[in-house]
């Protein structure tokens, strides 16, 4: 059976039991007026997030979305992709106006420059309209008895039954017009999306009704809005000039990440187009605090912000990680479209299909190398609100490991806690820093720039993912079932952050790929499809789980990068056919891409902190 | 014969008639909520509680399509269950059929997956389903990712999703299982000479009562008899032969009957009751708690 994986709760970094977080939120629930710091909204819904170990990179793929909100069918690999990208409910692109959800009031949105203002306006005009949406729900539910739902039209969630869109209703209507009890109101919509979370556990995740993960969105859109709306006062009242206090804007942000998180991007139209709303102007309140934050006493402000003299705004260098190469892969310096095309379309053996080939220099003119620097965690907290957005990222040495988890936290504890502090990274001088829980925490396989679409103006898709690529390669067991995928639009990307020594297991995927490496190094070895019957796949497991895409090798092990020599003597014994097993290897220097064809198995290494965004394309 | 009650009450669905709040807040302590000469609790979920009386069905708060039906219908409710996900299952004669959704039932779209003689009691939590037999057989089945949930070993001679015997609670030393009640991810049985066992529980989850494990494991709070047990969707309530009420797990809706917003072990709690009077029965809702009081004396519902 499926062995769902406990997720732990973080706050600074401190893995906390269930009991500390219901502590927790028991006293939250009691300050929600006295405004204490708080992430209980977080805490509250990781306390039952559903999680299930699966492989990585399967056909399925994308670990965060199948697990955390994955509910398309196992077949339409793209549509669960697209929920977090937008895809084929696409975010609109920043910097485009938000289409007005109330034609007449949109005037005076444009004639306020506060930036609080604004956002207490446009949550004003998202509850009158959810409100009023949903009455009409109701009523069309009272003269059908089965109402035609058509997630077109953004009404899935009519299936929650009367009650519930009756209630939701109220809370709406109620947000809007500021009245009845706020606290009470705090608690309902709490209650509602307890509910919803409920049913991503109570169905198997391809399975949760689109309803559900309506009602997390919406319950949790008006629950921003009741707190944005009506803000407890502060004591000695809103920081001077920008109406939100810290704490405030760490709750906003988290309740809409952690509905993005765990519901995907919103169904219906108004609510997406309030998401991008939102999120620009919690980044607008977020810059033009820091820009007067000068003010406030060293000690108060961010670690991240306050580097110690000399230190510069950097990641830190690790030790110098040295791994062998035995057998390079050729280098060509930004190959031309067609060229890139008739390398692949032209293998040097016929057995073999395309090789594996770095390219350098494609990237250079990316903003993320250049003038937006992604090696800055400066830049990336700036475009994080502060740092504030969660991210899920992976807690464990590698996916196939015991104790491997995954969690959902703010960007700022990932860069602090496991960046910054990640113990591999320590220099002997600051061994004191060294965190109390030294697990590995990798930002893997993530579509961030759906979720954060500035940091995808900061990249480019390569023209090389345009090429029309072999199919599959004859060789590889998976080849069939690859050759299934339908084509893509676009190109899925995702992005991989960690510190130095995450490793993704020996693995393939279902597409080509084309892994560029933004910050840092990465040691990737790769081995030809056709080796594939060497290589000790995994099947399926507990669960149902299938981990046919996934080495049973450890591939550090074997290679002697990690572990004794006993234990790469036990696993030469265990694994004997892939110990003559030909491959070929490479350190991705930073700035580099590595095309992998599809169906070549890959152990990826990061040998200092790294950044990378792969794009699969077919 | 009175109704008591507390917990989750964001419908109204603990108050039957009168001026209802448009915010009703949660009971965090036991109220008597309704009185007639008979009173028996039908259904009670998410936004609704369904009880019969002596005039027939009462309802409280707003009722979802599954209340409706079970009123029209008018079946024997206690031989029909509606899962957490959506699934429903029905006994009738001499088998379990089982419905894959709202739309099924009312259609009347069954799969027949097992039979099984003289059940009296069908009841189901997030993912499974719990028939109980005259002669106190307890059987399973439901979703194989909670397998803890159906208190049995599965293989392939007994596949999760089809009835099956839950052996451990045969031969039990106090006698066959007389009383059966599920919600969330737990199940707990009281046999005729008043044991309580409790089986369930779900990775991830904290355990509602300690020790909380895939195989039936008895209840023992100082050597009491229990004489009913009602499981919530994250809180449990036992009643013993001594008129005494013990709560556990969540309360954060008042459901346990006191401010607590959550207890990792058993407490009692005390109603006011009046001179005379004792607890009955015991229901329990999604997150509400439900006890049925009984004996002579001046009412007392303050």
């Amino acid at each position: 059976m499926t062995e769902p994986i406990p997720i732990t709760c973080s706050a600074q970094g401190m893995a906390i039991s269930n009991e500390q977080v219901l502590a927790q939120i028991r006293s939250d629930r009691e300050s929600i007026v006295a405004c204490e710091p708080r992430i209980s909204e977080l805490h509250a819904i990781l306390r039952t997030t559903p999680a299930v170990k699966v492989a990585r990179h399967g056909p399925l793929t994308g670990i965060h979305r199948r697990i955390l909100h994955s509910w398309s069918s196992p077949t339409s690999r793209r549509t669960t992709v697209a929920s977090l990208r937008g895809g084929s409910r696409p975010l609109p692109a920043e910097g485009q106006p938000a289409a007005p959800a109330m034609g007449a009031k949109s005037f005076v949105m444009e004639n306020l420059q506060n930036g609080p203002d604004q956002l207490v306006q446009t949550c004003l005009e998202q509850t009158y309209r959810l409100s009023s949406q949903l009455r009409a729900f109701a009523e069309q539910h009272q003269c059908q008895d089965e109402p035609a739902v058509d997630p077109a039209k953004g009404n899935s969630i009519l299936r929650c039954g009367r009650p519930v869109v009756q209630l939701l209703e109220q809370l709406s209507s109620r947000t809007h017009s500021r009245s009845g009890d706020h606290g009470l109101r705090l608690r309902r919509l709490d209650d509602l999306i307890e509910v919803a979370t409920e049913k991503f556990y109570a169905y198997p995740f391809k399975d949760v009704p689109a309803c559900w993960r309506s009602l997390f969105m919406e319950a949790s859109i008006v629950k921003f809005c009741t707190l944005a709306i009506e803000q407890p006062q502060h004591p000695g009242g809103p920081e001077a000039g920008h109406g939100l206090s810290a704490v405030v804007l760490d709750q906003l942000v988290s309740i809409l990440d952690m509905a993005l998180i765990m519901a995907g991007s919103p169904e219906a139209e108004e609510s997406r187009v309030f998401m991008t709303k939102t999120f620009q102007l919690l980044q607008q309140i977020e810059a033009a605090k820091d820009n007067t934050s000068s003010s406030e006493p060293v000690s108060k402000r961010r670690r991240i912000d306050s580097t110690p003299s000399g230190a510069t705004d950097q990641f830190p260098q690790s030790p110098s990680y040295v791994l062998p190469i035995s057998h390079p892969i050729s280098r060509i310096d930004q190959p031309s479209f067609e060229k890139f095309e008739h390398y692949m379309s032209n293998p040097n053996s016929d057995d073999l299909g395309p090789e594996p080939l770095i390219m350098t220099h494609a990237i250079d003119n990316w903003p993320a190398r250049n003038e937006r620097p992604w090696n800055q965690p400066s830049y990336l907290m700036s475009k994080t609100i502060g740092g504030r957005r969660l991210v899920p990222i992976e807690t464990g040495r590698s996916y196939t490991d015991d104790g491997w988890g995954q969690k959902i936290i703010t960007f700022k504890n990932f860069i602090e806690e496991y960046i910054l502090l990640d113990p591999n990274n320590i220099t002997p001088e600051r061994h004191e820093q060294v965190p109390k829980n030294p697990s590995t925490g990798y930002l893997a396989q993530h579509d961030l720039f759906a979720q954060i679409p500035s940091l995808r103006n900061d990249i480019a898709i390569p023209d090389y993912c345009f090429t029309s690529p072999p199919s599959p390669h004859h060789t590889s067991p998976l080849a069939s079932k690859h050759s299934q995928l339908p084509i893509l639009d676009e190109p899925i990307l995702n992005a991989w952050f960690g510190p130095a020594c995450t490793i993704s297991p020996l693995h393939t995927d279902p597409y080509h790929n084309i892994l560029a490496q933004v910050v840092g190094r990465k040691y990737v070895r790769l081995y030809a499809p056709r080796e594939s019957e060497k290589l000790y796949a995994r099947g399926i497991e507990d669960g149902g789980v299938d981990m046919a895409n996934t080495s049973a090798i450890d591939i550090g092990v074997l290679a002697g990068f990690d572990g004794t020599e006993q234990e790469q003597k036990e696993a030469r014994e265990r694994f004997p056919l892939s110990v003559d097993t030909p491959y070929v290897d490479c350190v991705l220097e930073e700035g580099e891409c590595l095309y992998i064809p599809v169906g070549w198995w890959h152990y990826v290494r990061s040998l200092s902190v790294s950044f990378s965004v792969s794009f699969w394309f077919n | 014969m009175e109704l008591w009650a507390c917990g989750f009450n964001a419908w109204n669905q603990l108050q039957f008639g009168g001026d209802l709040s448009l915010e009703p807040t949660d009971l965090h302590q036991f109220q008597c909520i309704l009185i007639d000469d008979d009173i028996r609790v039908v259904r009670a979920c998410l936004s609704t509680t369904l009880v019969r009386t002596s005039s027939g069905f009462r309802v409280a708060g707003s009722a979802d399509d599954f209340t409706q039906v079970c009123m029209q219908r008018d079946h024997n409710a206690d031989l029909v269950a509606l899962a957490g996900n959506d699934k429903i299952v029905s006994y009738e004669n001499g088998s379990f059929k089982q419905y894959e959704s709202m739309q099924a039932y009312l259609s009347k779209n069954s799969v027949e997956i097992g039979a099984c003689k003289d059940v009296i009691s069908l009841v189901a939590n997030q993912t499974s389903f719990t028939a109980l037999t005259s002669t106190g057989e307890v059987w399973t089945w439901g979703d194989a990712r909670y397998e803890a949930c159906l208190g049995r070993e599965v293989c392939d001679e007994s596949p999760p999703t089809k009835p099956h015997l839950v052996e451990d609670l045969l031969d039990l030393p106090s006698g066959p299982i007389v009383k059966i009640s599920s919600g969330g991810y737990a199940t707990a049985a009281v046999t005729e000479a008043h044991d309580l066992y409790v089986w369930g529980g779900r990775t991830g989850q904290s355990k509602l009562v300690e020790g909380l494990s895939g195989q039936p494991i008895p209840i023992d709070l100082d050597g009491r008899d229990f004489l009913d047990v009602a499981v919530g969707n994250d809180h449990m309530v036992a009643l013993t032969t001594d008129n005494e009420l013990f709560v556990v797990g969540a309360g954060g809706n008042g459901q346990l009957g006191t401010y607590i917003d959550r207890l990792e072990d058993w407490k009692e709690v005390k109603l006011k009751l009046g001179h005379g009077r004792r607890m009955a029965g015991i229901y329990a809702g999604y997150k509400t708690t439900f006890v049925l009081v009984e004996g002579l004396g001046p009412v007392d519902n303050t």
